[in-house]
């Protein structure tokens, strides 16, 4: 059959697509910039008439209509595999659920039947003539979500960019069951300004940096601000090899400070595997074929990672304790986000040669009242989730310095980490640490 | 120069041999049954001469003389890798530091960050070819040879001799010192006769290992029962690629169960860094060709274990909490033991086809005072996590089995509360409400 023949037996409206959803079923919406805003608003619709229908979906980008429509959730209940400040927001309210898991592994849980896939709805490209439609900005585990869904749902988006990627970047029209056109153009995230403390611990990591190195960014403003100052410095022929594509290269390129020239694998070319940020940034990528999206079962593989040479990794976290746990996804039992690929990297950074990483962090946090608290914790008693357990932390940094952990005793990480604590709260630090039993007399304070 | 002759210009007694120790330097004693007790024993005469020593170790049996002479800690101070039940006992009266660190970068540890100025290690005798086994401890052992400035063997004539693999070995051109003397036997783990409700999770975990499955079983007596009850079964072609090599091992390859032949490297050969056992296990292991030392850098690999096909992984933890963050060596700050390979075998397993990680805890344990506590928790309270909720996958108790990869807050905690005594479950179904992890559809 003729490609748009069948194009146009497949479309349909939302509302009938959505048809295909029964009591019980498991309805995924992949994540980010592919969340299928018609169709969701289409299934919400149905809200009297299903029971029990779970959804997935994974760093929500604007209102979910199944959550907004359904408080009480009798028909629908939510999950995020990784939670945006919506989603954050959804779990707060008792409206949704986090699903724990390794970015490299989000494949695998799907392929492995772990994560049951009745019907899939994800945002693509339009078709082209050879009847393909491109999976634009999430290349993440797209495949794998598809490949175990029992019925697929293409919402057609023109302004999804087109961006090639090394596997796992298509689709044919004649593995889907339908096909819906959608005119919303697909969410953007505004990029957050860096504030003092941010330039602070952005200073702090620059001067390991060096020409050559390849960079895995996290989002937010201390990415930022380093990324400016890199901009700003004599640094060159960067790589990059990261799970998020964010505005924070985007400035790195316009400053023709990424070549991707002396990467150990796929040189010359930037890789990701999600994008969220700026309309700007995706027309950037729209067809560029300089940078490539691929598999996150690829892009944050240990073993991948520890090929590159020169790897670092800088992701932000919210709190330690003495023993050098880092949680990086929860303040007590609250859910602030989720491990992504945190855990993925700091493994692959650490292993490969001369590679790095960072876990950074402002040292205190001014709570609602005013009253200023350490992020540095003699232990975790609240139920804070460990996203990187103490035996893979490398680098803590804080805007007082970069505490070195691997090989350390108790005592001397205690030490290390007390270092980088803001000044205010050194000595009841030392205090517990000597209270734990891991603070040794000859302690530098 | 004939290797005898090297050999007798390098031998001096213990008490000559730690004169290269020097205050403020970093010494290594290496490791379990290849510590040099009278090295230390020479050491700790030299207490008063020397301040500031800081020794290294790892599963030492003990005693350790240079700790237990100096309860100040003027002069030595000492830090331990892993804890043995004699390190606990050190780190209980404040005697013992923690190192953390995972088996498969410990080596890189040494390579990449930590000064070695003398490191000590038992050994077998040298052969004609002038080489030293490393016998039960191939682990880490030539990593931390390779860093120290001053290299002391001590001649322990009791001591196996383990083929190799790789880093198996030392030769007398790279050492600076020998000394030989009298030892005692070697110490050894006499498995206790197994609980109910251990009989009860091997009994679980039974129909998950299948012909020609690779078997990593961790420390204790859990993995010993576990070994006896496959002794039982008609499950054949079984595999050993393991950090630690306990008796379950030796019982296999009695029966005839242990052959190693179907596994993807290494055909034909059992794999391990560490034994630790009984006499019967010295016995087996020595000049056995069927199984080989070899670093755990390479063993506990995840890149190595993900070639391995139905690599089952098992070992004990302490406490899981609804999220299914693994405890498995520490009690509140208390130190117990330490991440060991664990983590390095969930990660390879998950990688390996049909590969599965089995975390095993009784659901509850007595308390001194006799009161029942659960290790399912709500959440926890200073307890180090040694496995994120992310890499945790079969989680085990005399109750079940519960696989958690992919699952959302709710299915865990529904899953992890099937697995607690039931004298718990409703205070735990109550928490996961008030964590707001419990869905109005779940399962009681």
């Amino acid at each position: 059959m003729d490609h748009w023949a069948e194009y146009r037996k497949k479309l349909c409206t939302s509302a009938e697509a959505v048809r295909l959803v029964k009591d019980g079923d498991w309805v995924d919406y992949c994540q980010t910039c592919s969340f299928p805003t018609a169709l969701d608003a289409a299934l919400a619709a149905r809200r009297d008439e299903l029971h029990d229908v779970k959804i997935r979906g994974s760093i929500t980008m604007r209102p979910a209509q199944v959550v907004e429509q359904d408080p009480e959730h009798r028909a629908f209940t939510y999950h995020a595999w990784h939670c945006s400040a919506l989603d954050r927001s959804y779990i707060d309210r008792g409206l949704a659920y986090h699903i724990p898991m390794l970015f490299r592994d989000n494949g695998v849980y799907y392929s492995r039947g772990y994560a049951p896939v009745n019907v899939a709805m994800v945002t693509v490209t339009p078709m082209d003539d050879d009847g393909y439609f491109n999976y634009g900005l999430s290349n993440c585990c797209m495949q794998e979500l598809l490949d175990c869904a029992d019925k697929i749902i293409l919402e057609v988006n023109a302004s999804m960019p087109t961006v090639y990627g090394t596997a796992g970047d298509h689709i044919h029209i004649s593995q889907v069951t339908h096909v819906v056109e959608a005119d919303t153009p697909i969410a953007v995230v505004p990029s957050r300004e860096p504030d003092e403390i941010d330039r602070r611990i952005a200073s702090v990591i620059f001067p390991f940096l060096y020409d050559g190195v390849t960079l895995q960014l996290g989002i937010g403003g201390m990415p930022n601000a380093l990324g400016a100052l890199i901009a700003d410095s004599d640094l060159k022929d960067l790589g990059m090899h990261t799970e998020l594509m964010s505005d924070g290269y985007l400035d790195l390129y316009a400053a023709g400070k990424i070549t991707n020239r002396r990467k150990m694998l796929d040189r010359g070319k930037g890789i990701f595997s999600i994008c969220s940020g700026s309309r700007e940034l995706y027309d950037f990528l729209d067809g560029n074929r300089d940078i490539l999206s691929a598999p996150i079962r690829y892009t944050n593989d240990p073993q991948v990672i520890r090929q590159l040479d020169h790897f670092v990794s800088i992701n932000g976290c919210i709190s330690c304790d003495l023993y050098g746990q880092v949680c990086s996804e929860t303040v007590g039992t609250r859910h602030i986000s989720g491990t992504g690929g945190q855990l993925d990297f700091a493994a692959g950074a650490f292993e490969a040669e001369h590679g790095q990483a960072f876990l950074a962090m402002a040292s205190t946090f001014v709570d609602r009242q005013g009253v200023r608290h350490s992020r540095i914790l003699p232990r975790f008693c609240d139920g804070d989730v460990i996203t990187t357990p103490r035996a893979q932390v490398m680098n803590i940094v804080t805007e007082y310095g970069v505490a070195r952990l691997p090989g350390l005793p108790t005592w001397q990480r205690a030490e290390q980490i007390i270092s980088i604590a803001h000044p205010d709260f050194r000595e009841e630090l030392i205090a517990a640490a000597q209270a734990q039993k891991i603070w040794r007399r000859s302690n530098k304070r | 120069m004939d290797y005898q002759e090297l050999y007798q210009k390098k031998l001096r007694s213990p008490d000559e041999a730690v004169q290269a120790v020097r205050s403020g330097d970093w010494v290594d004693l290496n490791a379990c049954l290849c510590f040099p007790t009278l090295l230390d024993e020479a050491l700790s005469r030299r207490r008063d001469e020397l301040r500031d020593v800081k020794l290294r170790g790892n599963l030492i049996l003990g005693p350790i003389r240079t700790v237990e002479c100096d309860p100040e800690q003027e002069h030595f101070q000492y830090n331990s890798w892993h804890l043995s039940a004699y390190e606990r006992r050190l780190f209980d009266r404040g005697l013992c530091s923690f190192m953390p660190m995972l088996y498969r970068d410990q080596a890189s540890y040494y390579r990449k960050y930590l000064t070695v100025n003398v490191a000590m290690a038992a050994v077998p005798p040298m052969d004609r070819h002038g080489y030293f086994n490393l016998s039960v401890m191939t682990g880490v052992t030539k990593a931390i040879l390779d860093k120290a400035d001053v290299v002391i063997l001590e001649v322990n004539e009791h001591l196996p001799r383990l083929l190799g693999g790789f880093d198996e070995s030392i030769h007398i051109s790279e050492a600076d010192y020998v000394v030989e003397g009298a030892h005692a036997p070697l110490a050894q783990f006499i498995p206790s006769a197994p609980t109910e409700e251990e009989l009860r999770i091997a009994g679980l975990i039974l129909p998950h290992i299948r012909d020609g499955a690779a078997l990593q079983l961790g420390i204790g007596n859990l993995p010993n029962t576990i070994g006896e009850q496959i002794a039982r079964t008609d499950v054949r072609d079984l595999g050993m690629h393991t950090e630690l090599c306990s008796d379950a091992y030796r019982l296999l390859a009695r029966s005839g169960q242990l052959t190693n032949r179907r596994l993807a490297l290494h055909r034909g050969k059992g794999m391990a860094g560490l034994i630790f056992g009984t006499q019967e296990l010295y016995d087996w292991v020595d000049d056995n060709p069927a199984v080989i030392g070899a670093p755990l850098s390479y063993i506990n690999a995840p890149e190595v274990i993900a070639q391995l096909d139905d690599v089952i992984s098992i070992n004990n933890c302490i406490a899981v909490d609804l999220y299914g963050q693994v405890s498995a060596e520490s009690a509140g700050f208390r130190q117990i033991s330490g991440t060991g390979g664990q983590l390095d075998f969930l990660t390879g397993a998950m990688m390996s086809r049909g590969g599965k990680a089995f975390l095993c805890m009784t659901s509850s344990f007595l308390d001194r005072s006799g009161v029942r506590r659960s290790r399912i928790l709500p959440h926890f309270s200073g307890d180090i996590v040694t496995d994120p909720r992310t890499l945790a996958a079969y989680i085990v108790t005399e109750y079940g089995v519960a696989n958690l990869a992919g699952r959302s807050a709710w299915e865990r905690a529904e899953a992890l509360i099937g697995l607690a005594h039931p004298d718990f479950r409703e205070e735990l179904i109550a928490a996961a409400g008030a964590q707001k992890i419990w869905r109005r559809s779940n399962k009681r």
